[in-house]
């Protein structure tokens, strides 16, 4: 195969830059392992220039929207209703991937895009192209009952059946299988193929000098908090740095860029007062200040559980348990597998952080002995399987013309 | 947001500017701006953006860009959106390149012409500023900007001071068709710089009735900065009370410059110094400038400074290159500069002048010496020595004459903006 492939990604990019950060993530692991590969990575926010891109990727960015805890998309700058951005944005995505004329174009969670912003992209594309889209996924959505109302209203099922040829699944259905769990129809589970968790490491510097603990002025060893993007860790961020430390340890926490300034503000104060306190807002490489931390308190998303167990830090997770399960689920299979410990946030008092920070702690196992952590690695072999099939296998004779 | 709901924000109230109240339906003002590797095009049209978001706080701005510069620059106001378009990668050499998709440049441009053409046209803005370069990169917006005529959009092209020498761009708009397009596709032609320093539409040969649409708008610099703010500036750095201060700009092309400065800092009695390097300047480059200083007491070393501005004035002499912004901030801010202006085309120094030579720079610092605002090394004419000696004299001599060049540009440039929103756009059909 010699002629150059073009996967263009769509990122939603709605809610926090764990989307974002994963579908580089994809994106490095579909160019590094064929470099006949390159890939425009199409993110609805602008956050994404704070990221070093790997080669052979460039970007295309929208205005973005985010999602209100009532679940509401709403334009986070455009003075406009929301429908008018969605026209915009879909328009540009539309003539993004329409211009690329992909292979491959590859969907991040949403199957029609935010308000549907991706139909007339996908429609154009079966009726015309040869493109074969691909859903991907996380193994862990939200509570299994919240996932079917939500899939039945939106209408996803049958827009997978008519539009998408695979379903990537970045999980091990060994620890969470949604198939069972979401109770998705035959036609939908034959299409999902289970990638393994994506080991972040590849994208964490560990060695990058620019994101050294020692260049965030932490001097000794420290405990590190992450709240994820902020918008709602602002309740164990408080409790955290309320939290006793153990003897001789920082407690350095990490904001997130999108948690309410006054609430940062506050942190940062209370930091101000304690020595012993360190507030940072946010790292686009969180790699080495992982690895440099004696242990990790985190909320449960998928892009920090994964990374504090590919690290073997002692974890506890702290998950979000509000409007979505979704951490709460993750936190207890990782749990049960003995990779990390976690403490519902009722109980997750400044004095229970306190004591699990005093507790010993024991070597854990590694992650990828308890579940299919290659996902990065597999990515190369699915990208293969798919471009080896026709477009449209799922509403046309696979000999149909692509 | 209603008009000046937000606090510390008050309606742009000078002569010319509209109240608010004259144009109830919030304007729309989209801005393209190219992605030469530099920062000074972004950073130019962010300025704009936020007086603009200032002025009218109820305003939708739309930045299109395939800068991937922009996260360096920081926050922008709450009523902006940016989507950027893939990047062209310019020449150079490969370590120099920003992220790119590696495809044909045929194709990327016309990928980027149709993102620019559905994010502009979907965006019916009132007005439509360029920056810089008319047609965009090898013509993508030719297309867009033929598009835009029928409809209420006003079309407004930004043009810095001095593009190059006048005989190659009057060659290369005559090749490409530029003339044509200023005449039938332009609505106006603003230069953020003045006829005192070139005189555009002699130099470029325009004919009158694009000449009338040219409008000079001063420099686009920020104010000088008040003595408190320079103390606190240098206070919060740690820098001593003399120092040199010598810049990079972006850094992409910095490394002649600055390793000649640290050579010339060595004939110099010990002085302390700070050393910009600019965040787009390769590792590479960057180590070779750290390992050149590590034997020089008092030499730091940093990436970058979001607000040089307030810095300039408290510098013995300042030593850059002659780019826009920096030329600029060191006239406005009244600091004494050694400029080398820079000849060779951005990113090509280990080249030279062999891959052309861009007189943009030049013809600047030329035209800042005379007006008694800069000193000035001719490029060929860099050396440690030369640039040694040229500080000593700097330094040793009264500070530069007040600057009688126009430094208003982004005021001008905000009020000719939101005059052509209120004058045409959606509210008035073109006359």
């Amino acid at each position: 195969m010699t002629e150059p492939h073009r996967i263009a990604i769509y990122s939603h990019d709605a809610m926090g830059l764990g989307h974002m950060r994963r579908n580089l993530l994809v994106a490095d692991a579909l160019t590094r392992g064929r470099p006949d590969a390159h890939v425009m990575l199409i993110a609805g926010a602008p956050e994404l220039g704070a990221f070093r891109l790997p080669s052979h990727v460039d970007t295309v960015t929208l205005p973005p929207l985010r999602k209100t805890p009532e679940s509401e998309y709403v334009p986070r700058n455009w003075g406009g209703p929301a429908r008018d951005l969605i026209e915009l944005r879909s328009g540009i995505i539309r003539a993004a991937v329409r211009s690329f004329a992909p292979q491959v174009l590859l969907a991040d969670k949403l199957p029609r895009g935010i308000l549907g912003e991706l139909d007339p992209t996908l429609r154009e594309l079966r009726a015309e192209s040869g493109t074969r889209c691909v859903l991907g996924m996380r193994d862990i959505l939200d509570h299994p009952l919240a996932v079917r109302r939500e899939w039945v209203r939106s209408g996803n099922e049958q827009v997978i059946l008519d539009l998408y040829d695979f379903i990537w699944v970045y999980g091990d259905p060994a620890v969470y299988d949604p198939r069972k769990e979401y109770g998705f129809s035959p036609e939908i589970a034959s299409r999902m193929r289970f990638t393994g968790y994506l080991n972040p490491i590849p994208r964490l510097d560990l060695k990058d000098p620019a994101h050294r603990p020692e260049q965030a002025a932490i001097p000794g060893p420290y405990i590190l908090c992450m709240v994820g993007g902020g918008q709602d860790g602002h309740e164990l961020a408080e409790r955290f740095m309320q939290a006793p430390l153990p003897e001789g340890r920082r407690g350095v926490l990490l904001t997130g860029p999108f948690m309410e300034e006054a609430e940062r503000l506050r942190l940062h104060r209370a930091a101000a007062d304690d020595p012993r306190r360190v507030v940072l807002d946010f790292t686009s490489n969180p790699g080495p200040l992982i690895l440099g931390a004696d242990r990790v308190v985190t909320m449960g998303g998928y892009n920090a559980v994964t990374e504090a167990v590919a690290l073997r830090r002692p974890t506890l997770v702290v998950p979000r348990v509000a409007p979505r399960t979704e951490q709460l689920i993750r936190a207890k299979r990782f749990a049960e597998l003995g990779l990390v410990d976690v403490l519902h946030p009722d109980k997750a008092t400044p004095e229970a952080l306190g004591a699990w920070l005093a507790a010993e702690t024991v070597l854990r196992p590694a992650a990828e002995d308890c579940l299919d952590f290659r996902g990065y690695e597999n990515l190369p072999a699915l990208l293969t399987e798919l471009l080896q099939t026709h477009a449209g296998r799922g509403v046309r004779p696979a000999s149909g013309s692509a | 947001m209603p008009e000046g709901s937000a606090p510390g924000v008050r309606p742009e109230t000078r002569a010319g500017a509209p109240a608010a109240s004259e144009n109830p339906v919030p304007p729309r003002f989209a801005v393209f701006t190219h992605d030469t590797f530099g920062l000074g095009h972004v950073r130019r049209c962010l300025r704009f953006i936020r007086r603009l978001s200032q002025a009218r706080p109820d305003a939708a701005i739309l930045l299109v860009t395939g800068s991937p510069a922009l996260s360096v620059l920081g926050g922008l106001p709450p009523n902006v959106d940016v989507v950027k378009i893939p990047t062209l990668a310019r020449t150079g050499s490969a370590g120099r390149r920003p992220p790119h998709l590696p495809i044909d440049v045929r194709e990327i441009t016309g990928l980027r012409e149709r993102l620019i053409h559905e994010a502009v046209l979907g965006f019916a803005p009132d007005v439509f500023l360029v920056d810089n370069f008319p047609l965009g990169s090898r013509r993508e917006l030719r297309n867009v900007l033929e598009a835009l005529r029928p409809t209420r959009t006003r079309t407004v092209l930004g043009l810095r001071d001095i593009l190059d020498a006048p005989e190659i761009v009057r060659g290369d708009w005559t090749r490409l068709g530029v003339y044509d397009v200023l005449d039938t596709l332009y609505d106006r032609i603003l230069v953020y710089g003045s006829r005192d320093v070139m005189d555009l539409a002699e130099a470029y040969a325009l004919p009158s009735g694009t000449a009338a649409k040219v409008h000079y708008c001063g420099y686009v610099t920020d104010p000088p900065t008040p003595a408190p703010v320079v103390a606190e500036a240098t206070r919060s750095l740690g820098v001593p009370d003399r120092f040199l201060l010598a810049t990079g700009g972006g850094g992409g092309d910095g490394l002649p410059l600055l390793s000649a400065f640290l050579e010339a800092l060595a004939l110099l009695p010990p002085s302390p110094a700070l050393v910009l390097t600019g965040p787009l300047m390769n590792p590479a480059d960057r180590d070779r400038l750290r390992e050149q200083a590590r034997d020089l007491p008092g030499v730091h070393l940093r990436d970058f400074l979001p607000d040089l501005h307030t810095l300039l004035p408290a510098a013995e002499v300042v030593v850059s290159m002659c780019g826009y912004n920096t030329a600029a901030e060191i006239v406005a801010q009244g600091a004494r500069a050694v400029v080398v202006p820079r000849t060779w085309r951005y990113g090509e120094h280990e080249k030279g002048n062999a891959a052309g030579v861009e007189w943009e720079q030049l013809l600047r610092a030329r035209a800042l010496a005379r007006l008694g605002l800069v000193d000035m090394v001719e490029p060929e004419a860099l050396g440690p020595e030369s640039l040694a000696r040229s500080i000593e004299i700097r330094r040793a001599a009264p500070p530069p004459a007040a600057c009688a060049l126009d430094l208003e540009g982004v005021e001008t440039v905000t009020r000719e903006l939101l005059d052509l929103a209120s004058a045409g756009g959606r509210n008035h059909a073109r006359p």
